[in-house]
């Protein structure tokens, strides 16, 4: 275990422990065996806890393990008291047999933002390589917020890849965690070249379910540019904007509002927006162009007006995106 | 089973490989009549999206036959799974654990349909649905059902319900999700009809060669079932149609 900050935080991430054992029990995978193929494949993990100290009004991050290729550095202090984490790969992106694991608790009345050192690459993978997977386990106490906020996935040609994110929202705990998902390498001429990638996501809060998104994306065997699919789009972008507890009411003014942007900056043929209430306590923001520059550069706006609407203040995006 | 162009073609469940089906002729009038285009749960009021998709000029009547295809094996997949859910739901007899259950299908279907007019299509229908069959015939479970979609917070997706009446009358799983899916099917079509030059001659073609794809998809949905694997479902465009639809100047539909 390594401490990142001076003290560690309150709410510290230790019941995640029994979790942790529990969740890769409960996950099923095939144990990982290495070394029958050239390149020893890699089981990256992170444990990281974020707790709030009341005597500095501040969010402190604590390192409770990590294994490369996952690496955290240090924190950095945001103008709300909360605290920004860049996730590290050192590989440089997830190769073919990797499984990573990433549990993240934030502590009651913490805030955290992650971000991503760059775009998520997606390698080629060796013929006798197992997909590549990457879970995340997410809780977020009581009164505290997360954010999300990577860069753009980027599917290289071939690549089998499978990333499964389970979020839990205790009560009036907020989320931002968006997604940016590239159709592959553009600039080699890889357009769609990827196998398949699949895409699992569930929030909930202690009462019910709010988004399940199960996705697989098989551009051979289920053209990605059928009309049902994407149509005349080849990015895809999706925010969810979560804080639980908050009135029906307040969700349906903020939908109003995200809508009359997302009207706004919607070009058809181009980049289309829509956004939507989810069955209680959030909404979700969509996303589709043909450039993947146009999402990136649309999606924080959502992002701001939603935090400002929630939280009364917009903090600035990592500057390493933009 | 016929291979769908571009489309996987996932194995059937191996348990259901003969169907006899064995329906006795009341059930074929029963889901005759509860898979009637005619029936009034509101379903030709929602076009789940496509209106939009038809006023930005993307769905004609050159791309649909495509645009339906692929749809039914991502879409329809998911609303056969639950179909299929709702379907076993009848096997359980003890009321507590029959609610618990039929309240968390219908929570996760929820949290599935992530555009809130699609969203509130599918519970409108469903607690139509469960509205228009009170007196049709007596059941707890039913009346259970019931209770939830007319006198609590009203969630009770179509597919589930669906599902369930066929189950709780002992149609055969099978034959009953084929014709739901062929019932959805014909919905959308007689939506396009409204928003494309599409004519009765041919929207009843298109109907007759989506079969093979209805059947594929029934498989698949079994197969899911059998598996008590989770469907995958990726219908982003649609999707965005159906958020965007309220934005629409001239709508016809309500979703």
């Amino acid at each position: 275990m390594r401490a990142l900050s001076a003290e560690s935080g309150q709410g510290g991430a230790g019941e995640l422990a029994g979790e942790i054992a529990a969740g890769r029990a409960e996950g099923g995978r095939e144990p990982m065996v290495a070394g029958q193929a050239y390149r020893q494949e890699v089981a990256g993990f992170l444990r990281l806890g974020f707790g709030y100290d009341a005597a500095t009004g501040r969010t402190r991050l604590l390192v409770q393990e990590q294994r490369p290729p996952l690496q955290v550095v240090r924190a950095f202090a945001l103008e709300d008291g909360g605290a920004l984490v860049h996730v590290h790969n050192l590989s440089g992106g997830v190769l073919g047999g990797d499984e990573h694991e990433l549990l993240i608790e934030v502590g009651a009345g913490a805030r955290a933002m992650l971000t991503s050192t760059g775009a998520t690459r997606l390698y080629r993978p060796r013929a006798d390589d197992r997909p590549a997977r990457q879970r995340w386990q997410v809780q977020v106490g009581a009164g505290a917020l997360l954010e999300h906020l990577p860069d753009v996935l980027i599917p290289f040609a071939g690549a089998r890849y499978r990333q499964e994110v389970t979020i839990a929202l205790a009560e009036d705990a907020g989320l931002f965690w968006w997604e940016i998902v590239a159709p592959g390498r553009l600039a080699r001429g890889e357009c769609f070249a990827y196998a398949w990638l699949e895409l699992a996501l569930m929030i909930r809060s202690t009462r019910r379910p709010l988004a399940i998104e199960r996705f697989r994306l098989e551009p051979t065997a289920r053209p990605p540019l059928s009309l049902a699919r994407l149509g005349p789009y080849r990015y895809c972008a999706s925010l969810y904007v979560c804080r639980t507890g908050q009135p029906p009411q307040r969700w349906a003014d903020l939908e109003a509002e995200l809508a009359a942007l997302a009207q706004e900056l919607s070009r058809p043929g181009c980049c289309v927006w829509g956004v939507s209430r989810l069955p209680a306590d959030g909404l979700v923001v969509r996303g589709l162009a043909q450039e993947g520059l146009t999402l990136g550069h649309q999606l924080p706006e959502f992002w701001r007006l939603a935090r400002l609407r929630l939280y009364g203040s917009a903090v600035p995006l990592p500057r390493k995106i933009y | 089973m016929a291979a769908l162009l571009g489309e996987p073609s996932v194995p059937e469940s191996p348990t259901q490989d003969s169907p006899g089906p064995d329906l006795m002729p009341l059930q074929v009038l029963q889901l005759l009549q509860l898979c009637d285009s005619a029936l009034p749960v509101g379903g030709s009021a929602h076009s789940f999206g496509l209106e939009t998709l038809v006023a930005e000029e993307l769905l004609t009547v050159e791309t649909l036959e495509e645009f339906l295809h692929a749809y039914l094996t991502e879409a329809g997949l998911l609303e056969g799974v639950f179909f299929g859910r709702g379907h076993r739901l009848a096997q359980v007899t003890e009321p507590g654990e029959f609610l618990t259950r039929w309240r968390a299908l219908n929570a996760e279907l929820s949290a599935l349909k992530l555009a809130r007019e699609s969203r509130q299509a599918s519970t409108m229908m469903g607690r139509r649905l469960l509205h228009l069959v009170q007196g049709w015939f007596s059941e707890e479970r039913l009346a259970l059902a019931q209770q939830v979609a007319l006198r609590e917070d009203g969630t009770s997706h179509y597919a589930l319900a669906a599902g369930l009446l066929c189950g709780l009358l002992g149609i055969n799983e099978r034959v009953a999700l084929a014709a739901f899916l062929q019932q959805q099917s014909a919905a959308l079509l007689a939506a396009c009809q409204r928003l494309l030059p599409l004519g009765q001659r041919r929207a009843m073609l298109l109907l007759w060669q989506l079969k093979p794809t209805l059947l594929a998809v029934t498989g698949q949905a079994l197969g899911y079932l059998e598996r008590g694997e989770e469907p995958w479902q990726w219908t982003p465009l649609v999707e965005l149609g159906s958020l965007r639809h309220p934005h629409l100047e001239t709508r016809l539909f309500i979703s």
